[in-house]
């Protein structure tokens, strides 16, 4: 036999079998990190919480034996980055922690008031990390977050997390915000990048708002605020706006609603409206958004004018009064009525917004196409001009649909 | 009296103490051939004359004293005049007799070993002598040598050789010892055109050939005809009595279908090629029969159109085959492999098929197909690689259906070459491809596993494809209950045991059925073995290694041909493919054969 | 050996062009146009691939007038001397080609696929897998090209389509990005690092006819440009472009930002079997053909002898930059000047040619 191929193929063997597993990782020799949390420490050190999957929970062979453990676990340590904190995560658990199944980062308020920067380099450099891992602001202690947070549907808060996310625009009371698209406003000409806002509830009961109400039945909410008594202690409501990666303020849970159909991506969600003609009454409605809005963007003139025409489309779902809502005389004062709340939320939503100087519905995205070049867009500071804008408004809504009622006969008197 | 058990121990004992050499025969042990050992130590090669030269000098010496006694008797009764005429020819033969048996011509005939290419003799007995000779007689004991005699003037002595067990006794009866025994004949024989003169008047058989040297005889008789020879003529009559017991037309084993004809190939040539000549009954299709093998000449046919395929292709195939040299060549399979152009390349590139439908499709097409006598596959050549997930009655359906299947196969040889090396490389490089629920799942039911995943797949799949080889020995009813038993229990078994995960009981059995949906079976046992190569990469060095290995077996795909045709045509080199590539398009639009074969006459 | 007519077809001359010029998609040519052009980078691939398809065809002009691949032609032309500069310039351009890719595609496979993977080993892989595939032949290469080509289109297009959630149309505007006379620099560099098309040329001979290479030349290099275009509309409507400007694999991210629903996210898995194929495919034929000039220039009857030899020296020149930033400096001024052989000097011939022409016409008096 000729020695030179034999050589050459036991030395390519010898290459291949020597250098190692090149990374293989067995399915038990791994420990998924589900979520990050981080919160402030002194001496500008971060706190960070890693909830991580014990899969054997939820193996599903043995039943008795898998109700028995729970199925995550919760690490805290302090460490300056986030990096050093994966350091010293080894030193406690026995398998090589693993960000790729990671879902949320949750990121205490006093952080992101401070800026983001530290975090956001290594989130979009590093391979584990990807733009589809949601963001999101607690108000309160990350930590007691995790160790608080006790989904009761769903066996992994992972789930819950994505869940979550995936049907925000069933009421649309929060925005699915994710790294991709914070990075993508923060780094581009225009556009205020945002996260989601989270908190736990204390389950007092009480109202903890002191937010008037106006013909909109629903309170103005942040989240920690909803008053309730029971269920999962975690909350999600409200958006945390950000000016460059500062925190700069918060948008109540109708000013993210507001804020939504101005995206277009409301799909539908209840309202319970001042009855017209019965003001101690609400008359409940399922609002759906038809078509985008339309949004014309006039940069003509110093100040620019901003031109919003929105359709929306609802269904009667109750009407206490047994006001003949149905026809068509009737209808059009209720179609009113919510145009008009829905007016009077945005254009609330877009002033405060206006006073904390950023651009969260990202107008400055309708302007792009009018100028040829990018130098000309950057030397137009669209960020600057925002706060003096003037918007007119105008919102249309059909109410289509009276549910199964065609009208409603009166109770019987005595 | 008995020796009592003390007695019996004492002996025992001594004889284990005090050795004895053996006593009887030793055992046999196959040893070295020794080519001298059979020879008498008194042989003197440089003899002029050898034993077979004395005792045929002998046997010459005795025919003449016959022959002078006869003349004797003849002359003393005084018979003369009715005799002459036949005492003369009689001794005609015998001076041509003595003119062979100069020593010249006797050395160089007889110091050939095998006296092959001998022609025959005129004398009968010396033709006797040599067949004796040829087939070891008396020991070979189905060779019969039956004497007769032909009434004429003299009386012409004759014998047929056939071995029993191969002609068909009816037949060799009425056609070849009745008319010959009970032939009532005046006319002279004992000249040159005697056999002329039988075969048209006198043999009722329908196949009748002369044989001239001993060659021909020996072909004729192992093919179970039979061969007369008469005393003073040196040519044998081979007559057409083969008869040998076969199987009936049965249903293919192999290639099952639900629609479309359910006969199959047997193991006797003539069957063969006369059921794809009744599919084919064009007076083009030419079946060129070469004979394969130099001790024992099997018969192999090569079955063509001569309108439609390629000259040169059926050459080359012809040359193949005759350049075989080999001993004994039982199998169809053999042969391929000894004529195809990459033998050592796993891949099939010849198609194997047992339905005589099948070959007439390929031979319409233009393709040459390659019979084996005693074997019902046929091969067919050339193809390319799509052919192989064909199956038998692919047009006898719709095309909707038939192109959801065809693509069905595709998918199952892709899967059943790639899943457990998906799986493994997903599981151990790229786990953030599965969702969260499956993959903890997936993780959960390993913490008790002991065993790595690449090891839990490999045990799964080789006692898998052990159950499959049990399966297939397994004799009757129990074959297949033993897969199926086997399976459960073994999957059951080794979960519960914590041996494996059950995922990957899952994987292994997906793979498994999926391997089953290749039509083809040489083309299965190829993808069950790249499996295994697969796994190994992908263990290294995960879905790259998966990329790398696909690319290695597309860029041997690309490099094989058929019988000269590209591998891949009619897609890697572009050629008109007929729409009948991968998917089937309707019978109206199927009026080209495919380019790749460079036909005579392309249109359908 | 390899001087003798064959008969590759269209279908290996689309293969055989594919690979050279979508070799660059993968990887960060994006990036860099996307920094100094913007939102105009979806037009540097279209310029680019005008300006190859016109090369080409000037080419094949020629050979109305002369039989023979691209150096025959050049010696016939321009003379012996300038001939063999020449060819030493093309084999340069392939081979470094081909060193290029196998350290890009190297580099890059640990930082996307097997991040604990040893370099040496990544070098081995790739490089063995290339040489192993030059001993197949050229015509190989572009037959498994062809055939991996529905694939490879299939798998970029659901990759351009699936993250259809995240586009923003608006971003591609202001359409003219950083101004118009940043076009012209990049679709030089763009077409630098496309200028193996020049391949259809080189074996000319082996192809059936001129309408074969003109065939191939127009749907290989339109549909890779088009193809090229699409990927930078996408992208930039998908990061914009100040984002895309910071990326090392840009096609890679709009993989990874792919998130359908619960069930099909994190799929770049999938994506990096395309990829590593079309790596070691673009290594094998840019070998292929340096080593086919090297031997047309020395004479040599075979080039088989040379493949371990030359293989052993790539794997060496490759690590000669210590990490990829400088890697990525050094490549791109020899992409820029690899421009010259792409379009430039085809127009050096045409122009000879024309010249030659006149010349004849001129001394023929009987005209």
């Amino acid at each position: 036999m000729q020695w030179r191929p034999i050589t050459l193929l036991l030395l390519i063997t010898s290459i291949f079998l020597t250098a190692g597993c090149n990374g293989a990782f067995e399915t038990d020799d791994v420990a998924y990190i589900l979520s990050v949390g981080i919160d402030a420490a002194p001496n500008n050190q971060f706190t960070i919480t890693y909830r991580l999957a014990v899969p054997v929970s939820l193996a599903g062979l043995d039943p008795s034996q898998s109700q028995a453990k729970k199925s995550s676990t919760l690490v805290t340590l302090t460490a300056p980055s986030l990096s050093e904190g994966r350091n010293l995560l080894k030193s406690i658990i026995s398998r090589e922690p693993k960000i790729s199944q990671t879902k949320i980062i949750v990121v205490s308020e006093d952080i992101a008031r401070n800026g983001l920067d530290a975090l956001l380099g290594s989130l979009t450099r590093y391979r584990e990390y990807r733009g589809t891992i949601f963001l999101a602001v607690v108000r309160g202690s990350v930590r007691e977050v995790f160790e608080k947070n006790a989904p009761d549907i769903d066996s992994l808060t992972s789930r819950w997390v994505e869940t979550i996310f995936q049907s925000s625009n069933e009421s649309s009371y929060y925005l699915p915000a994710d790294v991709h698209q914070f990075y993508k406003r923060l780094k581009n000409e225009s556009g205020a990048p945002y996260t989601a806002l989270m908190g736990l509830n204390p389950l007092v009961g009480e109202n903890l708002t002191n937010s008037e109400p106006d013909k909109d039945k629903g309170k103005e909410l942040l989240a920690t605020q909803m008053p309730r008594q029971s269920g999962n202690r975690l909350e999600i409501l409200g958006t945390a706006v950000f000016k460059g990666d500062k925190l700069v303020g918060f948008l109540t849970n109708k000013e993210t609603r507001a804020m939504s159909i101005l995206l277009g991506n409301f799909n539908r969600g209840f309202m319970t409206i001042e009855d017209p003609l019965e003001p101690t009454k609400a008359v409940n409605i399922n609002i759906h958004l038809d078509t985008k809005p339309k949004i014309n963007v006039d940069i003509s003139r110093d100040i620019p004018i901003i031109t919003i025409s929105i359709s929306l489309d609802g269904e009667l779902i109750g009407i206490p009064t047994g006001i003949n809502y149905e026809a068509p005389a009737f209808k059009t004062v209720l179609e009113n009525q919510v145009s008009n709340t829905i007016a009077e939320q945005i254009t609330s939503m877009l002033s405060s917004t206006q006073q904390l100087g950023t651009d969260v519905v990202n107008f400055g995205y309708y302007i792009r196409p009018q100028f040829t070049t990018l130098q000309e867009l950057e030397n137009y500071h669209w960020d600057s001009k925002y706060p003096q804008t003037i918007f007119k408004l105008e919102v249309h809504t059909k109410l289509r649909q009276s549910g199964l009622m065609r009208k409603t006969m009166p109770i019987r008197k005595d | 009296m008995d020796d009592n058990i003390i007695i019996r121990l004492y002996h025992s004992v001594k004889s284990i103490l005090d050795y004895q050499p053996p006593t009887g025969s030793p055992n046999f042990v196959l040893d070295e051939y020794r080519p001298h050992d059979n020879q008498p130590a008194n042989s003197m090669p440089n003899n002029k004359f050898t034993l077979e030269d004395l005792n045929a000098l002998l046997r010459y010496s005795n025919r003449l004293q016959t022959f002078t006694a006869k003349v004797n008797t003849i002359l003393r009764s005084g018979l003369w005049k009715q005799e002459a005429r036949s005492i003369k020819l009689e001794f005609a033969a015998l001076e041509q007799q003595f003119s062979q048996l100069t020593p010249i011509l006797l050395y160089y005939d007889h110091s050939k070993t095998v006296p092959k290419l001998q022609r025959l003799s005129t004398s009968i007995d010396e033709n006797k002598q040599t067949l004796a000779t040829i087939y070891r007689l008396p020991r070979n004991q189905a060779i019969v040598i039956r004497d007769f005699s032909i009434s004429g003037m003299p009386r012409l002595k004759a014998f047929a050789i056939f071995i029993d067990g191969m002609v068909d006794t009816k037949l060799l009866n009425n056609s070849v010892l009745h008319p010959l025994m009970l032939f009532n004949c005046t006319r002279e024989l004992y000249n040159s055109h005697l056999t002329e003169h039988i075969i048209k008047e006198c043999l009722p058989s329908n196949q009748v050939e002369h044989g001239l040297t001993f060659d021909d005889v020996e072909n004729a008789v192992n093919s179970g005809n039979t061969a007369i020879i008469f005393d003073g003529i040196d040519e044998a009559i081979i007559v057409g009595t083969s008869g040998v017991e076969h199987r009936s037309i049965d249903r293919p084993q192999t290639e099952q279908s639900v629609q479309g004809s359910q006969s199959s190939f047997t193991e006797n040539l003539l069957v063969n090629t006369g059921l794809v000549r009744s599919m084919l009954r064009t007076s083009d299709l030419i079946i060129e029969t070469v004979k394969v093998g130099s001790r024992s000449q099997m018969n192999c046919a090569i079955m063509y159109i001569e309108s439609i395929a390629n000259t040169s292709l059926v050459d080359e195939v012809r040359h193949r085959i005759q350049g075989v040299k080999t001993d004994f060549l039982g199998d169809t399979g053999e042969l391929i492999q000894c004529i195809e152009d990459h033998p050592s390349i796993p891949f099939p590139q010849s198609l194997s098929t047992e339905r005589p439908d099948r070959v007439a499709a390929n031979l319409a097409e233009g393709r040459v197909a390659i019979l084996l006598d005693g074997n019902p596959f046929v091969h067919i050549v050339p193809v390319s690689f799509f052919t192989f997930f064909h199956s038998a009655e692919d047009f006898s359906l719709k095309p909707v259906i038939v192109n959801f299947m065809r693509i069905l196969r595709l998918l199952g040889a892709f899967i059943a070459t790639t899943l457990p090396s998906i799986y493994i490389s997903i599981s151990y490089f790229h786990q953030e491809a599965l969702p969260t629920e499956l993959l903890l799942a997936i993780a959960g039911s390993r913490e008790n596993v002991a065993f790595p995943a690449w090891l839990e797949i490999l045990l799964m799949e080789l006692s898998f494809e052990l159950i499959r080889e049990a399966g297939i020995r397994v004799p009757g009813f129990l074959g297949s209950s033993i897969g199926i038993v086997g399976a459960l229990i073994l999957g059951q078994a080794a979960v519960y045991a914590h041996i494996v995960s059950p995922i990957v009981v899952i994987i292994v059995a997906g793979t498994g059925l999926a391997s089953f949906s290749i039509p083809e079976y040489r083309m299965a046992s190829v993808v069950r073995i790249i499996r295994f190569f697969m796994l190994a990469l992908a263990v290294t060095f995960g879905l790259v290694g998966v990329a790398v290995a696909l690319l290695w077996i597309t860029v041997l795909f690309c490099r094989m041909k058929s019988f000269g045709m590209p591998y891949m045509s009619p897609i890697a080199p572009k050629s008109i493919a007929g729409y009948d590539v991968v998917l089937r398009g309707p019978i109206a639009e199927q009026s080209n054969r495919p380019d790749a074969l460079n036909v005579k006459d392309p249109f359908k | 050996m390899k001087y003798q007519v064959g008969k590759m077809g269209a279908s290996e001359g689309i293969g055989l062009t594919v690979i050279m010029s979508i070799a660059t998609i993968f990887l960060s040519s994006p990036a860099f146009i996307a920094e100094r052009v913007g939102t105009l980078a979806w037009v540097v691939p279209l310029v680019s691939g005008t300006m190859s398809i016109i090369a080409i065809f000037l080419l094949s002009h020629l050979f109305k007038r002369f039989s023979g691949d691209l150096l025959t032609i050049t010696e016939q032309l321009l003379g012996n001397t300038v001939g063999k500069i020449i060819s030493i310039y093309y084999m340069f351009i392939f081979l470094s080609s081909a060193f290029f890719s196998v350290r890009e595609f190297s580099e890059n496979t640990l930082l996307i696929a097997l991040p604990d993977l040893s370099l040496n080993v990544a070098f081995i892989c790739y490089a063995l897998s290339a040489a192993a595939i030059v001993y197949a032949g050229i015509e190989t290469i572009g037959r498994v090209v062809y055939l991996y080509l529905p694939f490879i289109m299939g798998s970029i297009l659901i990759l351009l389509l699936a993250p259809y959630p995240f586009l923003e149309f608006n971003y591609l505007f202001p359409w003219q990005g950083y101004g118009l006379n940043t076009l012209a620099e990049n679709s030089i560099g763009l077409a630098g690092t496309q200028a193996g098309v020049i391949i259809l040329m080189v074996f000319a001979q082996s192809f059936q006819t001129a309408q074969t290479i003109r065939t191939a030349a127009i749907f290989a290099i339109g549909g890779m440009s088009i193809l090229h275009s699409l990927i930078f509309v996408v992208i930039v409507m998908l990061f914009g472009s100040k984002v895309v400007a910071e990326m090392s694999l840009p096609l890679l991210e709009i993989a990874r930002m792919i998130h359908l629903s619960r069930f099909f996210q994190r799929v770049e898995a999938i994506y990096i079997m395309v990829w590593v194929s079309v790596g070691i495919l673009n290594t094998a034929a840019n070998l292929f053909t340096g080593l086919f000039l090297l031997s047309r220039l020395a004479g040599l009857p075979t080039i088989r002898p040379l493949i371990p030899a030359i293989t052993f020296i790539m794997i060496e020149l490759s690590f000669l930059t210590p990490d990829i930033t400088a890697f990525v400096a050094v490549i791109s001024k020899i992409y820029l000047s690899n421009f010259f052989g792409m379009l430039i000097f085809p127009i050096i011939l045409f122009i000879a040619e024309i010249i030659k022409d006149r010349r004849k016409k001129s001394c023929n008096g009987v005209q």
